[in-house]
C-alpha cells in the first residue's frame, strides 16, 4: 500500500515491531480487515446507546429527553459537519503538519476509504457526545448542536489532524514527533473532556447545585440501572474502539482486548478503593465512572503496554475520577456526569501512562516528553477554542435556558415531550410559554 | 420600653417596633444594649436595612446564626406592622367575598412550599425574604415580600394578578433551589401540586397551570 496511514496506524506499527508481528499485507488491505473495521465501526457506533442511557439515567426524569437527543444530534448534525469539513481537515492530505487540505466533502470511492472514514466518523461523534452529559440540564438543544457541530467538525478535527493525520499524504507534527496515541485517550477523549470543561464554565452551575457557601449538593440521577447499562454497553463499545484501531483483523486485537478489559475492572476498583480511602460512600456511579476512566485511559496504551501495566493505569484512572469530581466540586463546577474528569482528566493520564509503560522501555525521558507536549497541546488547542466557541454561541443564539425551564425541565420547554408521561403529566405545564 | 400609643413621629414608632422585636427576641438586656446601638448607628450613618442592623449587632451581642436569622424576621414583622404614617390606620382586612378559584390554588401551593421550606434544616443560614424577591419583578416583591414575611398571612397576595401567581411559584421554587438545595425544591414542588391538586378549586384552575 503506497499511501501514508493516518490514525493509529503509526503507533499500530510501532507496537507491532516490539512483538516482532507484521501485517501479512497491511492494514484494511484484505477483506478481514475491513469486515473487522466495519464491525469495529459498529461497535463504537453502539457506543453512542451506552452514552445516552448513561447521560439519560445520570440527569433527572425532567432532562432525560433532552440529554438523549443531544446524543442523537452530535451522531447525525455532528456527523455531518465530520464528513463535510472535519474529515479533510484530519485526514486529509498534508504539508505543514497542521491541518489537511483536502478530501473536504469527501467522495469515497474506494472501499478502503469508505471503512477508513465510517470508522472514523464514530470517533468523531464520541468525542462531541461526551459534552453532552457535562451540560446536561441547563444547556439549549440547538445552541448545543451548533456547539456540536463545531467541535467535531473543527476543534477535533484539527487536533486529530496533528496526532493522526494524515490518511493520504504527510503526516501530523505530533506524529512527527513520535506521539503515541493509539486510539485516542486524548484525541478523543481528553479534546472531549477539555470541551466539556469549556461549557460547563460558560453555562455555570444548575439551580441550588452549590449552596451559597459553596458546598456541593448532590443531584442524584433519576435511573440508577440506566447508568449501569450505559456503562457495560460503554464497554462493550471499548473492544470495537481499541481493538479496531489496528484497522487490521490481525492476532494483536487480541492482546488490545486484554489490555482493554483489564484496565477497565481496575478502573471500578481504583474508583471503590479511592472512595473507601476517602471515608466515601461506594456509589455505584462512581464506581461505573470509574470503569470507564479505566477504558479511557487504557485507550492510548492498550497496544503497546503489558496486561500488568494496563491494570496499574486502569487502577489509578479509576481514582483519578473520583478526585477528579471533587477538584471541579472545588471550583463550584457542575459537571453532571463526571465527564471532564473521565475523560479530561483520565485522558491526560492514559496517554502520558503510553510513555511511562511502554513495553520493554519503561520510563522513558525522551517519550514522556513527547507525550506531556501532546497532552499540552491538546488543552491549549481545544480548552479556548471551545471556550471561545460557546462564548459566540451564548452571544448569538443564548446558551443557558431560562429558570423557568429549569424548574419545568427541559424535555418539555425544548422538546414538548416529557420522558415518563404516566408519571409527569400531572407536573406538566399547561402551555409551552 | 413600653408600648406606648402615645408614639407619634415615624422615629418613635420605628424606634418601638425595633424594641419590640429586640425584646422578644434577645430578652429586655440585651435588647437594651441593642438599642443603644441603634442609635449610635442610625445617628452616624442614617438608614440602615434590617439586615444591616442585624450583622451590625451580631458581633457585640454575640449572636449565633439562628438567632439573627429570627431577629430578622421578628424586626420585619415588628416594622410592617407598625403604621409609620401619622394617624395611618393599621392594614384592614379584606372585606369578605368570594376567593378566586385561582387564588386559592395558589395559596395553598405557596404555603405548601414555604412550609417544606421551613421544615428543611438549618432554616437560619439564609435570608429567605431577599432571595425571593431577588428573583422577581420589582411590582411584585414588595407586595411578595409581605406575604413571605408575614407567612400565613397569604391574603396580602390577592391583589396580585393571576399571571403573577406563576411568577411567585417559580420564585419560591427558585429561592428553594438555594436554601434547600434542588431535589429539596423539586419534592416540595410536586407535593405543593399534588396538596393543591386535591382542593376542589382545582377542577377549575388545575395547579399545573402555575408551574
Amino acid at each position: 500500500m503506497s499511501r501514508r496511514r493516518g490514525v493509529g496506524l503509526i503507533a499500530a506499527g510501532a507496537a507491532l515491531m516490539w512483538t516482532g508481528a507484521v501485517f501479512a499485507e497491511g492494514p484494511l488491505d484484505t477483506p478481514a480487515d475491513i469486515a473487522w473495521t466495519i464491525v469495529a465501526a459498529a461497535l463504537v457506533f453502539f457506543m453512542q446507546a451506552g452514552f445516552a442511557l448513561l447521560e439519560g439515567g445520570m440527569v433527572r426524569a425532567k432532562n432525560a429527553v433532552n440529554v438523549i437527543m443531544k446524543n442523537y444530534s452530535d451522531m447525525c448534525f455532528g456527523v455531518i459537519a465530520y464528513w463535510a469539513i472535519g474529515y479533510g481537515l484530519m485526514f486529509g492530505a498534508t504539508e505543514n503538519g497542521w491541518f489537511g487540505l483536502d478530501h473536504y466533502l469527501p467522495d469515497l470511492q474506494s472501499g478502503v476509504e469508505a471503512t477508513h472514514f465510517i470508522f472514523q466518523l464514530m470517533f468523531a461523534a464520541t468525542a462531541a457526545t461526551i459534552v453532552s452529559g457535562a451540560v446536561a440540564e441547563r444547556m439549549r438543544f440547538g445552541p448545543y448542536v451548533v456547539a456540536s457541530m463545531i467541535i467535531t467538525g473543527v476543534i477535533y478535527a484539527v487536533y486529530g489532524a496533528w496526532a493522526w493525520g494524515s490518511f493520504y499524504d504527510g503526516a501530523g507534527w505530533l506524529v512527527d514527533m513520535g506521539f503515541i496515541d493509539f486510539a485516542g485517550s486524548t484525541v478523543v477523549h481528553s479534546i472531549g473532556g477539555w470541551c466539556a470543561l469549556a461549557g460547563v464554565i460558560v453555562l455555570g452551575p444548575r439551580l441550588g447545585r452549590f449552596a451559597p457557601d459553596g458546598t456541593p449538593r448532590d443531584i442524584p440521577g433519576h435511573n440508577l440501572p440506566y447508568i449501569a447499562l450505559g456503562g457495560f454497553i460503554l464497554w462493550l463499545g471499548w473492544f470495537g474502539f481499541n481493538g479496531g484501531s489496528t484497522l487490521s483483523a490481525s492476532a494483536e486485537v487480541g492482546i488490545i482486548c486484554v489490555n482493554t478489559h483489564l484496565a477497565g475492572a481496575a478502573g471500578f476498583i481504583g474508583a471503590l478503593l479511592m472512595q473507601r480511602l476517602l471515608r466515601k460512600p461506594i456509589l455505584m456511579t462512581a464506581a461505573v465512572n470509574g470503569a470507564i476512566g479505566g477504558l479511557v485511559a487504557i485507550t492510548s496504551p492498550c497496544a503497546t503496554t503489558v496486561p500488568m501495566f494496563a491494570l496499574v493505569i486502569g487502577l489509578v484512572a479509576g481514582g483519578i475520577t473520583v478526585l477528579g469530581v471533587m477538584l471541579l466540586e472545588r471550583f463550584r463546577l457542575d459537571d453532571v456526569v463526571g465527564a471532564v474528569s473521565v475523560h479530561g482528566f483520565c485522558g491526560a493520564w492514559g496517554t502520558l501512562s503510553a510513555a511511562l509503560f511502554y513495553r520493554g522501555d519503561l520510563f522513558d525521558l525522551a517519550r514522556i516528553q513527547i507525550q506531556l507536549i501532546g497532552i499540552g497541546a491538546a488543552f491549549l488547542w481545544s480548552f479556548p477554542t471551545a471556550l471561545l466557541t460557546f462564548w459566540i454561541v451564548k452571544k448569538v443564539f443564548g446558551l443557558r435556558a431560562p429558570t423557568l425551564h429549569e424548574q419545568r425541565g427541559l424535555d418539555f420547554t425544548e422538546h414538548y415531550e416529557i420522558g415518563y408521561p404516566e408519571f409527569q403529566r400531572d407536573l406538566t405545564h399547561a402551555g409551552k410559554d | 420600653m413600653a408600648d406606648s400609643p402615645k408614639s407619634t413621629t415615624p422615629r418613635a414608632r420605628r424606634r418601638e417596633a425595633l424594641h419590640q422585636a429586640l425584646v422578644s427576641v434577645l430578652g429586655p438586656d440585651r435588647a437594651h444594649t441593642a438599642i443603644g446601638l441603634w442609635e449610635k448607628l442610625a445617628a452616624e450613618r442614617g438608614r440602615m436595612t434590617v439586615i444591616e442592623l442585624v450583622n451590625e449587632l451580631a458581633g457585640p451581642l454575640q449572636m449565633d446564626e439562628g438567632e439573627r436569622h429570627g431577629l430578622r424576621m421578628a424586626l420585619y414583622k415588628s416594622l410592617d406592622a407598625a403604621p409609620m404614617q401619622p394617624g395611618a390606620a393599621p392594614p384592614s382586612k379584606p372585606t369578605m367575598a368570594p376567593t378566586p378559584p385561582a387564588f386559592v390554588v395558589f395559596q395553598s401551593m405557596g404555603e405548601s412550599i414555604l412550609k417544606g421550606m421551613k421544615l428543611a434544616p438549618n432554616p437560619g443560614w439564609y435570608d429567605f425574604t431577599q432571595l425571593l424577591t431577588k428573583h422577581l419583578p420589582l411590582a411584585t416583591s414588595a407586595v411578595v415580600r409581605r406575604w413571605a414575611i408575614e407567612g400565613a398571612n397569604l391574603d396580602a397576595l390577592i391583589s396580585l394578578a393571576p399571571p403573577d401567581y406563576a411568577a411567585v411559584i417559580h420564585g419560591l421554587y427558585i429561592t428553594a433551589c438555594e436554601a434547600v438545595g434542588p431535589v429539596a425544591a423539586d419534592r416540595l414542588l410536586t407535593h405543593a401540586v399534588s396538596t393543591a391538586g386535591a382542593l376542589p378549586e382545582a377542577a377549575q384552575f388545575p395547579p399545573n397551570r402555575l408551574l
